[in-house]
């Protein structure tokens, strides 16, 4: 049980440790100490949001399409979620969208009936009001409504349901003004005394709430909020129930792809632009398909599969449809959306072998080993890329005989004030360059033959398989993935003081074989997950 | 630098300290009523420009800055030629200053985002890891804060290839821009929209909305005193935005008065797709200027913010035979098909001109009553420069700044002085732009009438 290294079981062993007893067997891990982080106010992201309206309100809604956008921190959306502002255009697309979805709740008699506690005994029944706000404010705000917290939406309930002249109308202005709290659109964390470890820890639904929207991208359901209220959720047995329960659940795929989608920054597919003079396989919607290549192959390794997570840069089995199976020049087996395949023996294998990585990463003319390379070190290593030095001439050379990318790069890299960072990017880069700036293979560049190989950190390849597979053996590889995932997991950005925290899940992660399955849980069960740190009641920077 | 020592002081209030971190100071601006600019017979304006029409101010911002060589116009004063690059704004050069020749006087710590910062709010880029925001609030804003507060729209922000814009309220805030012109037209003129001079629609949805908004106000009160200074801040904003909306609930229940300059514009198409992977930043440029004129002469804003390209961006120009950034690094001096881009941004620039100069109001056209700033993060995108930052100011804010000069700054006088102009003349007297290097505590006097 990994969890229990990482619990307070491990506070016991510590204690009797020091009171002089025997110690543990000489292989146990010292005692992790942490300073956990500060509380947090995550908003909703865009995902969270529509999660939220889908599995509270009903799955046939139609959620708004557009919201105040998603702000990346740490390349995460969800660790800019504790650092972006709502601007005034969020808060009226908040009200529209609260608006949109209030209406339709009232119009689907089906859906109404299934929120409604009570059958209103009159236009403007105010208990009944009170009960929907109850039942329904405890799902979305995820924790139970105080009496004087349902008044002032009965009020209005109460208020439209007369100026209207209709019960279901003051449901409906109750529920607008549900989804346009704070406690809906943000996840407060305030906390309370922590009997374990001492200092704080989150509060019993503040943990349901961090633990759901972390498995399931997603609000708590009922019996996850049960859990809090009745103080299971605080215990470590109680937890780990509930943890699993949760990864169980169907609803760990969305979480997962959504875990995906972020940090390997999917999104930016959909903006993909390629010139359809260079690249004959490109289309408007090449973008999408390529995303969903990626966050398929990411669901089977991770949870259908449960495999070793090193497989996401090794697989041959991958999911394409038309468009991509025309650019790796393999059959297509579906006709309508991706389906999966095992890509013949060759040097194409895992993401980095995908369009979404090799299109994505590059020119709308031509490939780019400085973007792959620095995408390589930034998302997969965690490595700090440095910006370049403002005011230089960074010009590729304007004459010379370069023929080949590497050659144009190795002139213009080859004053020292660039080589520096170049050396650090570029040789990952050209690595690839066996595929074009869409993904297609090829094995000359302008007419000259291709050089692949490198070193990465002092480890040779010959080509994008070798690459591939030093990448995945990298111990950075598995740490940056427990980062991210921690990261991604408390919605907010890793403070030092967890820095033990993430090498001891990142320990495991290895030990256990790597498996994204069972990293999910201990971060879900660790320390850093469930306690904070005091809060900053002063601003040093600006950001927190 | 520490944005927080700034906010931190005891005793400042949460509307002080959302509108005004300029130039290192906090400055305290008021509210006034809704009346302030109708006259006693509510049927024009009573203050804003001496000439009786509000004071307007809008930004066209582009990406990956110029060609300096090609741009600079030769003479100075008002005999002054278009240079190559700015040939497009021949049509409209009588009502357009061009100031060249001014640098940033923030570091040039980020390429583009360092510059961006720089120009736009004169404080340096704040970095934390590889994560940047503004320090404080960008010129819009500034503005808007002055003359935006009574209309329905405090400011509007969009663009053709916006990305996410650089309209900073604050630190990591962002005002989101607009890419779809049939959205922003429906914001503006769709649902919600009364005529001037039209008696508004009586809906008793609107009395409800605002009980909904009073309740969402408290609550954000009561979560304040839970929550660290720095989501207090966050939570300042999102206050802010709730106020805001409020207003506009108000106002929708008001009878303005008729505007004789006011029309709903051209309902835009559903959609401007790419064509063979490069977008119609043309076309969606023009559907949007002429949006916004009117959106202006129906006083629906007195501010906007136009991100028609964005900082780094590597998008497919007409001819171009690859994306406008990798050309900046890569394509061989003199670099020509750099030169066709600025051109066609340039184009650009002088179609938003063309459309505010189009509207008549009074004796003036809408942008002699307004001022319009187009500038970009950078001059030479090849080394990110700082130095010669583009700056073409149009419409003279109601006489307010000269128009029809080149004025030339030899000794590469701080950027920011002129924005402390461009603000001063759309009416927020401000003691000073910018913070540290990018302080600039007079304006530029040559271009003020």
């Amino acid at each position: 049980m990994v969890n229990f290294r990482l619990s307070h079981g491990l506070a016991v062993i510590a204690v009797l440790w020091a009171n002089g007893c025997q110690a543990p067997a000489k292989n146990a891990a010292p005692p992790l100490v942490i300073a956990p982080a500060p509380p947090a106010l995550p908003r909703l992201t865009q995902a969270q949001y529509a999660n939220s309206i889908l599995d509270v309100l009903g799955a046939g809604l139609v959620v708004p399409p557009t919201l105040e956008p998603d702000v990346a921190y740490d390349d995460l959306f969800s660790v800019g979620a504790s650092v972006a502002s709502v601007s005034p255009r969020g808060v009226e697309l908040y009200e529209d969208g609260a608006r949109s979805l209030a209406t339709q709740v009232i119009g689907k008699p089906a859906v109404l009936a299934a929120l409604l506690p009570c059958t209103a005994t009159s236009t403007a029944d105010g208990a009944c009001l009170d009960a929907f706000v109850a039942k329904v404010g405890r799902k979305l705000w995820r924790r139970p409504l105080a009496a004087e917290e349902r008044a002032p939406l009965v009020a209005v309930g109460v208020q439209a349901a007369n100026a209207l002249g209709g019960f279901q109308h003051g449901v409906e202005y109750a529920l607008v003004g549900l989804l346009q709290s704070p406690r809906f659109l943000y996840r407060p964390e305030v906390g309370e005394a922590d009997p374990d470890f001492g200092g704080q820890r989150l509060t019993s639904y503040e943990l349901a709430t961090r633990l759901s929207y972390f498995l399931w991208n997603g609000p708590p359901d009922d019996a996850l909020l049960d859990a809090a209220q009745s103080g299971a959720l605080n215990t470590d047995d109680g937890l780990a129930a509930q943890v699993d329960r949760l990864m169980a659940d169907p609803k760990v795929h969305r979480a997962v792809r959504n875990f995906a989608d972020e940090w390997l920054q999917l999104r930016d597919l959909l903006d993909l632009t390629k010139d359809p003079n260079v690249y004959d396989d490109f289309s408007s919607d090449l973008g999408g398909s390529a995303r969903d290549e990626t966050l398929s192959l990411v669901e089977y390794l991770a949870l259908d599969q449960d495999a070793d997570f090193r497989q996401l840069l090794l697989s041959r089995t991958t999911f394409v449809d038309r468009r991509l199976a025309a650019i790796y020049d393999v059959p297509a087996v579906s006709d309508t959306g991706v389906a999966q395949i095992e890509l013949p023996p060759g040097e194409r294998l895992g993401i980095l072998g995908q369009v979404s990585f090799l299109a994505a990463r590059a020119h709308p003319v031509s490939s780019s080993p400085t973007i792959r390379g620095k995408y390589v070190r930034q998302m997969l290593l965690c490595d700090t890329v440095p910006n370049p030095p403002a005011g230089l001439n960074t010009a590729l050379s304007d004459e010379g005989t370069a023929t080949t990318m590497r050659q144009k790069l190795a002139e213009h890299v080859a004053s020292p004030s660039c080589q520096a960072c170049h050396s650090f990017i570029d040789p990952i880069g050209l690595g690839f360059e066996h595929f074009d700036g869409i993904g297609r293979f090829r094995t000359q560049d302008n007419g000259a033959p291709i050089d692949t190989t490198g070193v990465l950190d002092t480890v040779p390849f010959a080509d994008l398989a070798t690459l591939a597979n030093d990448i995945a053996q990298s111990p950075k590889y598995s740490h940056c993935v427990t980062q991210k995932l921690y990261a991604y997991a408390v919605g907010r950005p890793v403070t030092d003081g967890e820095a033990p925290q993430v090498d001891a899940l990142s320990g495991d992660f290895v030990t256990g074989g790597q498996h994204l399955k069972a990293l999910m849980r201990a971060i879900a069960l660790s320390q850093g997950f469930r306690r904070i740190g005091a809060r900053n009641d002063t601003i040093t920077g600006a950001t927190p | 630098m520490k944005i927080g020592r700034l906010y931190g002081r005891d005793g400042l209030s949460r509307r002080t300290l959302l509108r005004g971190l300029l130039g290192g100071a906090v400055v305290a601006i008021g509210l006034p009523p809704l009346e302030r600019f109708l006259n006693a017979n509510g049927t024009a304006y009573a203050a804003g420009g001496d000439d009786g029409f509000p004071r307007r101010f809008g930004l066209f911002f582009w990406g990956n800055g110029n060609l300096p060589v090609r741009w600079t116009p030769t003479g100075t004063g008002a005999t002054w030629q278009l240079s190559d690059q700015l040939a497009p704004l021949a049509a409209v050069k009588n009502k357009v200053t061009v100031v060249s020749g001014t640098k940033l006087g923030v570091p040039n710590s980020q390429p583009h985002g360092a510059g961006a910062a720089g120009v736009l709010s004169g404080i340096p880029l704040v970095l934390t890891g590889n994560n940047a925001t503004f320090g404080g609030p960008s010129i819009d804003q500034i503005i808007a804060n002055v003359i935006g507060t009574d209309t329905r729209f405090r400011s509007l922000e969009f663009g053709a290839a916006p990305d996410s814009g650089y309209s900073y309220n604050g630190p990591n805030s962002v005002n989101p821009p607009e890419p779809s012109p049939i959205a922003l037209f429906q914001r503006i003129f769709g649902d919600g929209f009364t005529m001037p001079g039209d008696k508004p629609k009586i809906d008793p949805t609107l009395g409800l909305r605002q009980s909904v908004l009073d309740a969402v106000s408290a609550d954000i009160t009561r979560l304040q005193l839970d929550v660290g200074a720095a989501d207090k801040q966050r939570l300042d904003a999102h206050f802010e935005g709730v106020r805001e909306l409020e207003k506009r609930l108000v106002l929708l229940q008001s009878s303005p008065p008729k505007l004789d300059a006011c029309k709903v514009p051209t309902t835009p198409l559903a959609d401007y797709p790419d064509i063979e992977g490069r977008p119609q930043l043309q076309l969606k440029n023009q559907v949007f200027s002429e949006m916004m004129a009117y959106a202006l002469a129906c006083d629906q804003t007195r501010v906007f913010s136009n991100w028609f390209t964005h900082p780094v961006n590597n998008i497919l120009f007409q001819n171009a035979t690859t994306g406008h950034h990798e050309l900046t690094h890569n394509e061989p001096d003199p670099q020509p098909q750099v030169h066709a881009i600025t051109l066609q941004i340039v184009q650009a620039l002088a179609t938003q001109i063309a459309a505010l100069d189009a509207v008549q109001e009074g004796a003036g056209t809408l942008l002699d009553h307004m001022l319009l700033l187009g500038t970009s993060e950078t001059s030479l995108g090849k080394t990110h420069s700082m130095e010669e930052i583009p700056l073409v100011l149009a419409g003279g804010a109601g006489g307010k700044l000269k128009v029809g000069l080149h004025y030339r700054s030899e000794g590469g006088e701080n950027t920011s002085k002129v924005m402390l102009s461009i603000c001063r003349a759309c009416g927020a007297d401000l003691p000073a732009f910018g913070a540290e290097g990018g302080e600039a505590k007079d304006g530029l006097t040559a271009i003020e009438a």
